[in-house]
């Protein structure tokens, strides 16, 4: 949680993570040109940079895309998705090697400016076997480096959370015009079924992660309808909720999660004011709602992330009408402190005896 | 993940879970395979019918033909791989350690594939591919004929 | 059961056990996966060819200059046993993605004079790769005619008429500087190349593999690389006169008769220039 704006704010976990990165990365490179020397020692040195490069960055791609729909899939791989932003501009840096190489083999020291001759000279648009694949790797690299330059929380806490996600989710954009670059690039040409199928299992892997995670994760958050007199509607029953766990409900386009902890139910908005991550996907930990991407912490009672950080969000109240939680939609401030609702014994002895028999 | 990311995420993948597989499908089938096939033969002469002697050697097949009445005598190379010299001419000599003065030049050799040299009659024994360029031999092959 | 209750923290020095483990199992099987790519990617490419670039290293040939229908420095090396003379054509290029062209030009204004069919010496790096040789000629401020040649080169003759099939591309790329110099990757320099004089080369391959290059220049042996330029990378039937200059085939190009795309599945060539 950044008090202060450095460039990292390095701990233990982002150390070891960056380190298993760095490795892989140059375990990667030192096969692939070892390889390329052993096998085609008549290779250039700039083709060998081109492609070790390219590849590279495009595995790396998709593993960073696989990190997401798998922390969804299971729980346990969210140490993944802790650190992956430097995964992803370590990823853009690769990128970068690959296009600066290309632009100046294939364009620099002619007669037009290199840029003007990516584009100019091809200018098949309408032919796929002879399209402009390199128009789409610039294009591909240009959102990853955006996103790489905005990957610091500086641009985070600027450009709004929600700003900031929209445009990284410009990866997927990014992700389709490189699978174009790759199948009418160097596919073209170099032309085995074996390269044509690793490039089809990267793509359908990643389409089948994402669409199974979706799948599985369906029905997470729950809408509610259900409106007594006074403004609250009903979320859920007690024994749905356990133990400093949350129920998260949409309620009229309030995003609110629904904790349960020490005896008592405090609702906040579901939404993390860091990366705008699932609160409601958190835990209770020393008294502080945890969020489950990078750890923000808020008190639930008033939604204040604990000093020195000033993170907060809104409020809701909630109630309890026997065994059904209720929540009223209408947010209070960021920061301002509900009390929260008291579980009776009788209505918690309940709703456990409730939860043993589900289980 | 929040119900509004899951909502973009959900029609952002609906439609590239349809798209990508067309694109690459659309790539590979766009993937050119087939050449026609040329003929080289009216650049180059015609074999002769006979072989006399056969050779191989790692980058050379190289064969002396000649017509039914061995009075015509042709040289054929068979370029195995393409040539890594920045010249190659090819060249008669007496033994294989005549340099190409001594020699009687029959011509450049080029590209991969076969190439046809007229051998006349002259009593040369040996024949001396050269670099002219970098003035160094390239392989000589000795004959029986 | 226990490992339901874990739950991570980033900002903590240790992860849960039951975390832990899972993230360890997937990041060897990563590290086994990925040099496994690595391999796969590497053993299926189609390979390299044994060109050369003598980048550096300077070479100093003399012969007689010929300007059309291509640059070439033309090296005598002797007649043949029928008597003719036996030249090497050394296909002349410009530094970068250049030809002579404009370097030929300033030099002939220097000197006040026409060096075509004249005797010179020049320096530059050579490019070769199955049995065609070019020169990068770093700079012409030097060269002058030398002592005119007992023996001239043959002029080119013609072969007969017909249409070639095969891939249009930068001789300069293709026999050396780069690789691959051909196919759909490279397709955009070779058209930077020809676009910036150096002449094109149609390269024909065989079913077989056998492999022929012919220089592409107009009727009268002019250059025609501005016309090419949207065929560059791919594989056309180019109608026209075949020709021989030294150890070089040159197609003069029908001016009737326009570059066509190859037909998709065509397996043999076809006389379709007709007349």
């Amino acid at each position: 949680m950044s008090v202060n704006y450095a460039p990292v704010l390095w701990n233990r976990q982002k150390k070891i993570y960056d380190r298993v990165m760095l490795a892989l990365l140059f375990l990667y490179l030192a096969v692939f040109i070892g390889l390329q020397l052993t096998f085609f020692p008549a290779i250039t040195a700039e083709t060998l940079v081109i492609r070790a490069s390219g590849t590279l960055a495009f595995l790396m791609l998709h593993i960073i895309l696989c990190i997401g729909p798998i922390a969804r899939i299971d729980r346990r791989f969210l140490p993944l998705l802790y650190n992956r932003r430097h995964l992803g501009v370590t990823m853009c840096c690769v990128a970068l090697v690959h296009g600066i190489f290309n632009l100046i083999q294939f364009h620099a020291m002619g007669n037009v400016d290199p840029l003007v001759s990516l584009f100019s000279s091809n200018e098949h648009y309408t032919a796929l076997g002879r399209f402009p694949f390199q128009v789409l790797g610039f294009f591909a690299l240009l959102i990853l480096l955006l996103m790489a330059s905005t990957s610091h929380d500086f641009w985070l806490k600027n450009l709004s959370p929600r700003v900031w996600k929209t445009l990284h989710m410009m990866v997927y954009f990014s992700y389709a015009m490189l699978v174009g670059h790759v199948m009418l690039g160097v596919i073209q040409l170099e032309k085995s079924p074996v390269l044509i199928g690793v490039a089809g299992l990267g793509m359908f892997s990643v389409i089948g992660m994402h669409i199974w995670s979706g799948i599985l994760n369906k029905k997470q958050t729950d809408e509610s309808e259900e409106e007594d007199l006074e403004g609250f509607y009903r979320v859920c029953s007690l024994g749905e909720i356990a133990d400093n766990r949350a129920k998260t409900v949409m309620i009229n386009g309030e995003n609110i999660a629904v904790f349960k902890y020490e005896g008592k139910l405090s609702a906040i908005n579901n939404l993390c004011r860091h990366q705008n991550g699932p609160l409601g996907e958190g835990k209770i930990v020393d008294g502080c709602i945890t969020c489950p991407w990078h750890g923000y912490q808020y008190l639930p009672h008033n939604g204040q992330s604990p000093p020195p950080f000033t993170e907060k969000v809104e409020t809701y109240d909630v109630k309890l009408a026997g065994e059904w939680v209720y929540v009223n939609p209408k947010p209070y401030p960021e920061g301002t402190e509900r009390p929260p609702c008291p579980i009776h014994n009788i209505v918690q002895k309940l709703s456990k005896i409730a939860m043993k028999h589900e289980n | 993940m929040t119900p509004t990311l899951r909502k973009y995420h959900r029609r952002i993948w609906l439609v590239l879970a349809v798209l990508l597989p067309l694109l690459f499908v659309a790539a590979v089938v766009a993937i050119p395979d087939k050449r026609p096939d040329i003929v080289f033969d009216r650049q180059q002469a015609a074999a002769l019918p006979h072989v006399l002697e056969e050779f191989e050697t790692e980058n050379f097949i190289v064969r002396i033909r000649s017509n039914p009445s061995k009075v015509a005598l042709q040289l054929e190379i068979e370029i195995k791989q393409p040539l890594t010299t920045a010249s190659a001419l090819v060249y008669l000599v007496n033994n294989t350690k005549e340099k190409p003065t001594d020699g009687i030049l029959l011509g450049n050799l080029g590209p991969y594939g076969t190439h046809r040299f007229y051998l006349g009659n002259a009593p040369h024994k040996c024949i001396l591919l050269f670099d002219a360029i970098k003035n160094r031999p390239i392989q000589t092959i000795k004959f029986k004929y | 059961m226990k490992t339901e209750n874990e739950f991570y923290i980033g900002w903590q020095p240790d992860a849960p056990i039951g975390i832990a483990r899972k993230v360890r199992q997937f990041i060897i099987a990563i590290f086994l996966m990925v040099p496994f790519i690595g391999l796969l990617l590497v053993l299926n490419q189609s390979g390299f060819s044994n060109s050369t670039f003598e980048y550096g290293q300077a070479t100093v040939l003399e012969g007689i200059l010929t300007i059309k229908p291509a640059p070439f420095l033309q090296l005598y090396r002797g007649k043949d046993v029928q008597g003719k003379p036996i030249f090497q054509n050394i296909l002349l290029v410009a530094p970068g993605k250049h030809g002579v062209g404009d370097m030929l030009a300033s030099r002939e204004r220097q000197l006040g004079q026409n060096l075509e069919g004249k005797m010179v010496k020049l320096s530059g790096y050579l490019i070769y790769h199955d049995g065609k040789t070019l020169m990068e000629v770093e700079d012409m401020e030097d060269i002058s005619p030398e002592n005119a040649s007992e023996v001239l080169p043959p002029m080119m003759f013609k072969l007969g008429d017909g249409a070639i099939t095969g891939e249009i591309t930068d001789p300069k790329c293709l026999f050396g500087v780069m690789k691959p110099g051909f196919g759909k990757p490279h397709r955009s320099c070779a058209a930077r190349c020809i676009a910036g004089g150096i002449p094109p080369v149609l390269k024909a391959v065989s079913s077989m593999g056998q492999v022929q290059y012919y220089l592409l220049a107009g009727e009268n042996g002019e250059a025609i690389n501005q016309e090419v330029l949207p065929f560059v990378g791919d594989q056309v039937v180019v109608c026209g006169s075949i020709e021989r200059i030294g150890d070089w085939l040159v197609i003069l190009k029908n001016k009737h008769k326009d570059l066509a795309l190859v037909p998709e599945g065509l397996e043999v060539q076809i006389p379709i220039c007709g007349g």
